[in-house]
Protein backbone atom coordinates (compact mmCIF):
# COMPACT_ATOMS: atom_id res chain seq x y z
CA UNK A 1 0.00 0.00 0.00
CA UNK A 2 2.89 2.17 1.02
CA UNK A 3 4.68 1.22 -2.53
CA UNK A 4 1.27 2.55 -4.32
CA UNK A 5 1.04 5.80 -2.67
CA UNK A 6 4.99 6.79 -2.89
CA UNK A 7 4.50 5.54 -6.95
CA UNK A 8 1.56 8.04 -7.47
CA UNK A 9 3.49 10.76 -5.79
CA UNK A 10 7.00 10.07 -7.79
CA UNK A 11 5.18 9.18 -11.22
CA UNK A 12 4.94 13.02 -13.08
CA UNK A 13 8.59 13.15 -11.87
CA UNK A 14 9.05 9.71 -14.06
CA UNK A 15 6.66 11.20 -16.92
CA UNK A 16 8.26 14.40 -16.99
CA UNK A 17 11.71 12.82 -17.40
CA UNK A 18 10.81 10.50 -19.47
CA UNK A 19 9.07 13.37 -21.60
CA UNK A 20 11.93 15.24 -21.53
CA UNK A 21 14.54 12.74 -22.62
CA UNK A 22 12.04 11.93 -25.82
CA UNK A 23 11.75 15.62 -26.58
CA UNK A 24 16.14 15.82 -26.66
CA UNK A 25 15.86 12.85 -28.74
CA UNK A 26 13.46 14.55 -31.52
CA UNK A 27 15.08 17.92 -31.09
CA UNK A 28 18.78 16.34 -31.80
CA UNK A 29 17.35 14.11 -34.56
CA UNK A 30 15.70 17.40 -36.23
CA UNK A 31 19.01 19.75 -35.90
CA UNK A 32 19.90 19.67 -39.41
CA UNK A 33 20.84 21.65 -41.86
CA UNK A 34 18.79 21.72 -45.68
CA UNK A 35 18.17 23.16 -48.80
CA UNK A 36 16.84 26.88 -48.23
CA UNK A 37 18.19 27.04 -44.64
CA UNK A 38 20.67 30.05 -43.89
CA UNK A 39 23.98 28.12 -43.35
CA UNK A 40 25.39 28.63 -39.94
CA UNK A 41 27.48 31.76 -39.39
CA UNK A 42 31.15 30.87 -39.13
CA UNK A 43 31.90 33.44 -36.62
CA UNK A 44 29.90 32.13 -34.40
CA UNK A 45 32.44 28.81 -34.25
CA UNK A 46 36.26 27.85 -33.26
CA UNK A 47 38.74 26.80 -36.16
CA UNK A 48 42.21 26.04 -36.66
CA UNK A 49 43.02 27.95 -39.47
CA UNK A 50 41.49 31.52 -41.03
CA UNK A 51 37.71 32.08 -41.74
CA UNK A 52 37.79 33.87 -44.86
CA UNK A 53 35.32 36.79 -45.90
CA UNK A 54 32.45 34.83 -47.47
CA UNK A 55 30.01 37.79 -47.33
CA UNK A 56 28.35 38.27 -50.44
CA UNK A 57 30.31 35.62 -52.34
CA UNK A 58 28.94 32.26 -53.76
CA UNK A 59 30.33 29.74 -50.76
CA UNK A 60 31.17 25.88 -51.18
CA UNK A 61 31.39 24.37 -47.42
CA UNK A 62 32.82 21.23 -47.44
CA UNK A 63 33.38 18.74 -44.75
CA UNK A 64 36.42 16.58 -45.19
CA UNK A 65 39.07 14.39 -43.32
CA UNK A 66 41.98 13.19 -44.04
CA UNK A 67 40.94 9.40 -43.00
CA UNK A 68 38.21 9.78 -45.76
CA UNK A 69 39.10 8.83 -48.93
CA UNK A 70 36.54 10.44 -51.56
CA UNK A 71 37.20 13.73 -49.59
CA UNK A 72 40.48 13.72 -50.54
CA UNK A 73 40.27 12.85 -54.00
CA UNK A 74 37.91 15.83 -54.13
CA UNK A 75 40.31 18.54 -53.60
CA UNK A 76 42.19 18.65 -57.61
CA UNK A 77 38.86 19.23 -58.37
CA UNK A 78 37.98 22.14 -55.78
CA UNK A 79 41.79 23.47 -56.65
CA UNK A 80 40.61 23.73 -60.47
CA UNK A 81 36.85 25.48 -59.48
CA UNK A 82 38.30 27.45 -57.10
CA UNK A 83 41.21 28.97 -59.52
CA UNK A 84 38.50 29.31 -62.06
CA UNK A 85 35.90 31.02 -60.52
CA UNK A 86 37.59 32.78 -57.61
CA UNK A 87 38.05 35.83 -59.09
CA UNK A 88 34.81 36.54 -60.05
CA UNK A 89 33.35 35.85 -56.33
CA UNK A 90 33.17 32.18 -55.21
CA UNK A 91 35.09 31.13 -52.22
CA UNK A 92 35.24 27.62 -51.25
CA UNK A 93 36.00 26.81 -47.07
CA UNK A 94 37.50 23.44 -46.31
CA UNK A 95 36.19 22.26 -43.26
CA UNK A 96 38.15 19.34 -41.48
CA UNK A 97 36.50 17.02 -38.78
CA UNK A 98 39.95 15.55 -38.23
CA UNK A 99 40.92 14.71 -34.43
CA UNK A 100 44.46 14.74 -35.57
CA UNK A 101 45.76 17.88 -35.61
CA UNK A 102 49.01 16.33 -37.47
CA UNK A 103 47.13 14.26 -39.80
CA UNK A 104 44.48 17.72 -40.87
CA UNK A 105 47.82 19.79 -41.53
CA UNK A 106 49.92 17.21 -43.30
CA UNK A 107 46.84 16.41 -45.77
CA UNK A 108 46.53 20.53 -45.95
CA UNK A 109 49.93 21.06 -47.28
CA UNK A 110 50.14 17.29 -49.84
CA UNK A 111 47.30 18.60 -51.20
CA UNK A 112 48.51 21.94 -52.58
CA UNK A 113 45.16 23.74 -52.39
CA UNK A 114 45.34 27.86 -52.38
CA UNK A 115 41.74 27.26 -50.68
CA UNK A 116 40.90 28.15 -47.31
CA UNK A 117 41.07 24.79 -45.12
CA UNK A 118 40.18 25.00 -41.33
CA UNK A 119 39.66 22.10 -38.76
CA UNK A 120 36.65 22.23 -36.80
CA UNK A 121 37.61 22.16 -33.15
CA UNK A 122 35.09 20.91 -31.24
CA UNK A 123 33.27 19.56 -34.12
CA UNK A 124 30.73 21.72 -33.30
CA UNK A 125 29.90 23.17 -36.88
CA UNK A 126 29.56 19.45 -38.42
CA UNK A 127 27.69 18.76 -35.66
CA UNK A 128 24.46 21.51 -36.02
CA UNK A 129 24.54 20.56 -39.77
CA UNK A 130 24.39 16.74 -39.18
CA UNK A 131 26.02 15.70 -42.32
CA UNK A 132 25.45 12.15 -43.14
CA UNK A 133 27.92 11.02 -44.95
CA UNK A 134 31.57 12.20 -45.75
CA UNK A 135 32.16 14.03 -47.34
CA UNK A 136 28.97 16.36 -47.78
CA UNK A 137 29.20 20.30 -49.61
CA UNK A 138 27.12 22.93 -49.37
CA UNK A 139 26.69 25.07 -51.84
CA UNK A 140 25.88 28.83 -50.85
CA UNK A 141 24.25 31.62 -52.48
CA UNK A 142 25.28 35.46 -52.19
CA UNK A 143 23.35 35.93 -49.06
CA UNK A 144 24.34 32.56 -47.36
CA UNK A 145 21.55 30.17 -47.88
CA UNK A 146 21.98 26.74 -49.09
CA UNK A 147 21.09 26.14 -52.53
CA UNK A 148 22.50 22.47 -52.63
CA UNK A 149 23.71 20.00 -50.66
CA UNK A 150 26.28 17.26 -52.16
CA UNK A 151 26.83 13.91 -50.21
CA UNK A 152 29.32 12.04 -51.05
CA UNK A 153 31.80 12.62 -53.91
CA UNK A 154 30.94 11.24 -57.69
CA UNK A 155 34.10 12.75 -59.82
CA UNK A 156 33.24 13.85 -62.61
CA UNK A 157 29.30 14.04 -62.07
CA UNK A 158 29.65 16.24 -58.92
CA UNK A 159 32.39 18.25 -60.68
CA UNK A 160 29.86 19.22 -63.28
CA UNK A 161 26.92 19.79 -60.67
CA UNK A 162 29.43 22.45 -58.52
CA UNK A 163 30.34 23.75 -61.59
CA UNK A 164 26.40 24.17 -63.62
CA UNK A 165 25.68 25.89 -59.65
CA UNK A 166 28.09 28.34 -59.67
CA UNK A 167 27.70 29.61 -62.73
CA UNK A 168 24.04 29.98 -61.96
CA UNK A 169 24.44 31.14 -58.73
CA UNK A 170 27.31 33.93 -60.02
CA UNK A 171 24.58 34.96 -62.33
CA UNK A 172 22.16 35.76 -59.89
CA UNK A 173 22.24 38.87 -58.32
CA UNK B 1 -3.18 -0.79 -10.26
CA UNK B 2 0.33 -2.64 -9.40
CA UNK B 3 0.21 -4.18 -12.75
CA UNK B 4 -0.24 -0.82 -14.27
CA UNK B 5 3.05 0.36 -11.90
CA UNK B 6 4.86 -2.59 -12.96
CA UNK B 7 4.19 -1.59 -16.54
CA UNK B 8 5.02 1.59 -16.42
CA UNK B 9 8.60 0.88 -14.88
CA UNK B 10 9.01 -1.78 -17.80
CA UNK B 11 8.82 0.92 -20.34
CA UNK B 12 10.65 3.34 -18.29
CA UNK B 13 13.60 1.10 -17.79
CA UNK B 14 13.36 0.25 -21.08
CA UNK B 15 13.27 3.96 -22.07
CA UNK B 16 16.76 4.32 -19.88
CA UNK B 17 18.49 1.78 -21.29
CA UNK B 18 17.51 2.79 -24.90
CA UNK B 19 18.73 5.69 -24.41
CA UNK B 20 22.29 4.65 -24.00
CA UNK B 21 21.88 3.27 -27.74
CA UNK B 22 23.82 6.15 -30.07
CA UNK B 23 25.41 5.93 -33.75
CA UNK B 24 28.79 6.85 -35.08
CA UNK B 25 28.10 10.36 -36.40
CA UNK B 26 30.20 10.30 -40.17
CA UNK B 27 31.99 12.83 -39.03
CA UNK B 28 33.31 11.05 -35.75
CA UNK B 29 34.25 7.67 -37.79
CA UNK B 30 37.65 8.88 -38.23
CA UNK B 31 38.59 6.31 -34.96
CA UNK B 32 37.21 3.96 -36.76
CA UNK B 33 40.09 3.64 -39.02
CA UNK B 34 42.67 3.31 -36.95
CA UNK B 35 44.62 0.22 -35.99
CA UNK B 36 43.36 -0.44 -33.36
CA UNK B 37 39.93 -0.77 -34.60
CA UNK B 38 40.68 -3.31 -37.45
CA UNK B 39 39.14 -6.96 -36.57
CA UNK B 40 41.77 -8.61 -38.44
CA UNK B 41 45.55 -6.76 -37.19
CA UNK B 42 46.69 -9.79 -36.26
CA UNK B 43 46.80 -12.19 -39.28
CA UNK B 44 47.86 -15.80 -38.11
CA UNK B 45 44.09 -15.37 -35.95
CA UNK B 46 42.61 -14.43 -38.98
CA UNK B 47 43.81 -17.25 -40.75
CA UNK B 48 42.94 -19.33 -38.34
CA UNK B 49 39.66 -17.97 -38.32
CA UNK B 50 38.86 -18.57 -41.74
CA UNK B 51 40.29 -21.95 -41.42
CA UNK B 52 37.69 -22.73 -38.87
CA UNK B 53 34.81 -20.81 -41.23
CA UNK B 54 35.85 -23.04 -44.28
CA UNK B 55 36.12 -26.29 -43.12
CA UNK B 56 33.23 -25.75 -40.53
CA UNK B 57 30.77 -23.98 -42.67
CA UNK B 58 32.42 -24.12 -46.17
CA UNK B 59 32.25 -20.69 -45.87
CA UNK B 60 35.10 -18.31 -47.34
CA UNK B 61 35.82 -14.61 -47.34
CA UNK B 62 34.10 -11.77 -46.88
CA UNK B 63 34.89 -11.42 -43.49
CA UNK B 64 35.70 -7.79 -43.75
CA UNK B 65 34.83 -5.03 -45.42
CA UNK B 66 36.70 -2.27 -47.27
CA UNK B 67 37.35 1.26 -47.39
CA UNK B 68 38.35 4.09 -44.76
CA UNK B 69 35.43 3.99 -42.50
CA UNK B 70 34.01 6.49 -43.52
CA UNK B 71 30.34 4.54 -45.16
CA UNK B 72 31.19 6.44 -48.02
CA UNK B 73 32.42 3.34 -50.64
Amino acid sequence: MEYIIIWSRIKPLVLAVLVGFLTIGLHEASAKVVEGDTFPDLSNFEFEGEVPEIEGKVVLVDFWASWCAPCKASFPAMERLYQEFKDRGFEIVAVSVDDSAAAYSRFAKRSGATFPILRDLGKKLVATCAIEAMPTSFMLDKSGRVHAVHQGYAGKKTDEQYKREILALLAKD
Amino acid sequence: MVKATIRFFCIFTSGIFLWGCDTVEPWERGALTQYGMTADRDPLDAAMAEHVFYTREAAHGGGSVGGGGCGCN
